[in-house]
């Protein structure tokens, strides 16, 4: 049995592109942390993508970030985003326009929306590639590496994980500009914040890919101010109850959360690290006008470095005037917040 | 670590990381990703290694922590998945099928399994990196064993 046990795993090697990915490891900066996308992650934004392509065709296709986020919340809310909540999302957005050309392709960082954890940001690709695939399957443009740095960096905590990078929309305009929006979340662990203070923001894109195709080979590097006013609007709750899964048993219970910080772009909590596979319901908050704002998808790690505090960050569907906010829900829990 | 160094390395357990990965998380791409960071971390580790089993032995407990981490994550009990990695191949059939069999055991006992059947670990070697007690071990190997030789022969 061992020897047809080892036959069958002699056989399993890693794929090439993933030895060639490693050994172009020291070619990096030794303290550059790596944030590429996880494939299975962008499995998930492709199916994001692909359940939100009807919306897409019915309210036209979003070239701005204001654009995209008023489309979110119609599809969310069944009604057209009211002056109050775009200009609030006009208040957390800042023109950009920083671009990098390479072999005839100019990546853009058109714009950004930055709040407390969870930065979004529109790219527009313009130059000498091809265009291919169907309408409607856009979502399969990607980047096969994405990675963001920050200088002065916010993340204090030396323990691994908490961060991540998405691509929830893609499409490609009638003159064959690429848009695509790219969604970075960090966990800052309660010590920190990407509203802290301004910094020098560096986009690193590898290979435009289409499918698992790569359609012009490059590295793309935009390196952006992001202008802050240090200004941090959270709302806090010291300790909360709430329901919970393990989705290994599919068992429930009610765990207990604390240092809970909503802001109105996420939301992030510490449990112990006894209860960390006890996966809080989801979370949502209400808002005065009965719209639900659901979280979207976020990061976990642990807190210190003694591995007793597991903390998460979520972000929401589209920012949130927390003037607004009436309650936080887990689940069919409850927790008011006036 | 030098550039050479890590690049022997690399060469030289690059699969092990891998193959432990891909039995710790099932999927491919999960399995790509953390055998990255393991890499990655490898390269900007100070720890300054006593030899080959010194090295190898930090590689596999590194891999564990790292497949522990992810599944773990918020992430990853949110995704769904959707294979765009490609599976291993094999060079026959019977063999492509023995291999979804193994892969569909339980995961407390694949990696178990792996380890100690191709890393050649002891039982309580195998306790030790995964840290649990030799004795519960020694059940899931059993056990293991006998699930994995069923499959065997019905292959």
């Amino acid at each position: 049995m061992k020897r047809e046990y080892q036959k069958l795993f002699d056989q399993v090697q890693a794929p090439q592109r993933l030895r060639e990915e490693v050994l172009q490891m020291t070619k990096q900066k030794q303290t550059a942390r790596p944030r590429w996308l996880p494939k299975a992650m962008l499995a998930a934004v492709l199916i994001f993508v692909i359940l939100a392509g009807t919306a897409i065709a019915a309210v036209g296709m979003p070239g701005t970030l204001r654009d995209w986020f008023s489309r979110e919340w119609e599809t969310l809310s069944g009604a057209p985003m009211t002056e109050e909540q775009l200009a609030f999302v006009d208040a957390l957005t800042q023109p950009v326009g920083k671009s990098n050309t390479q072999n005839g392709v100019e990546v853009t960082v058109d714009s950004v929306t930055v709040g407390n954890s969870t930065m979004w940001m529109l790219l527009k690709v313009r130059g000498d590639y091809p265009v291919v695939g169907e309408t409607g399957e856009e979502y399969l443009y990607h980047f096969s590496g994405m990675d963001l740095l920050f200088d002065p960096d916010p993340d204090q905590v030396n323990t691994p994980g908490g961060y991540g990078m998405d691509v929830p929309y893609v499409a490609v305009a009638e003159e064959g500009v690429l848009t695509m929006m790219i969604r970075f979340t960090i966990d800052l662990a309660g010590q920190s914040s990407l509203l802290d203070g301004s910094r020098e923001v560096t986009l690193l894109l590898n290979n435009l890919m289409y499918s698992d195709r790569v359609l012009l080979e490059g590295g793309w590097t935009v390196t952006f101010p992001l202008e802050v006013n240090g200004e941090r609007t959270v709302k806090t709750l010291e300790e909360i109850q709430v329901p919970a899964m393990d989705l290994d048993t599919r068992e429930t219970k009610t765990v207990t959360l604390y240092d809970v910080e909503i802001s109105p772009t996420d939301i992030t909590y510490v449990c112990s690290a006894e209860d960390q596979m006890w996966h809080p319901m989801a979370c949502s908050l209400e808002l005065s006008d009965g719209t639900v704002v659901g979280d979207s998808g976020g990061a976990s790690r642990f807190r210190d470095e003694a591995y007793t505090q597991w903390s998460s960050v979520y972000y929401w569907q589209v920012p949130v005037d927390l003037e607004q906010v009436t309650a936080v829900w887990f689940g069919k829990t409850q927790i008011p917040l006036t | 670590m030098t550039e050479q160094e890590f690049n022997q390395a690399a060469q030289r357990y690059l699969d092990m990381v891998y193959r432990i990965a891909l039995n710790a998380l099932r999927r491919p791409a999960d399995a790509e990703d953390a055998a990255q960071t393991v890499m990655l971390r490898l390269w900007q580790t100070q720890e300054a290694f006593e030899g080959e089993d010194h090295l190898r032995h930090w590689l596999v407990r590194v891999t564990v922590n790292v497949c522990r981490d992810l599944t773990r994550s918020a992430w990853y009990r949110r995704i769904v998945p959707l294979e765009h990695c490609p599976e291993p191949t094999f060079s026959a059939p019977e063999e492509g099928r023995l291999y979804d069999a193994v892969m569909a055991l339980p995961g407390k006992y694949r990696l178990p399994l792996y380890l100690y059947y191709y890393e050649g670990y002891g039982a309580a070697e195998v306790g030790e990196l995964l840290g649990v007690k030799t004795s519960t071990i020694q059940t899931r190997l059993a056990r293991g064993r006998e699930k994995l030789k069923k499959l065997l022969e019905e292959a």
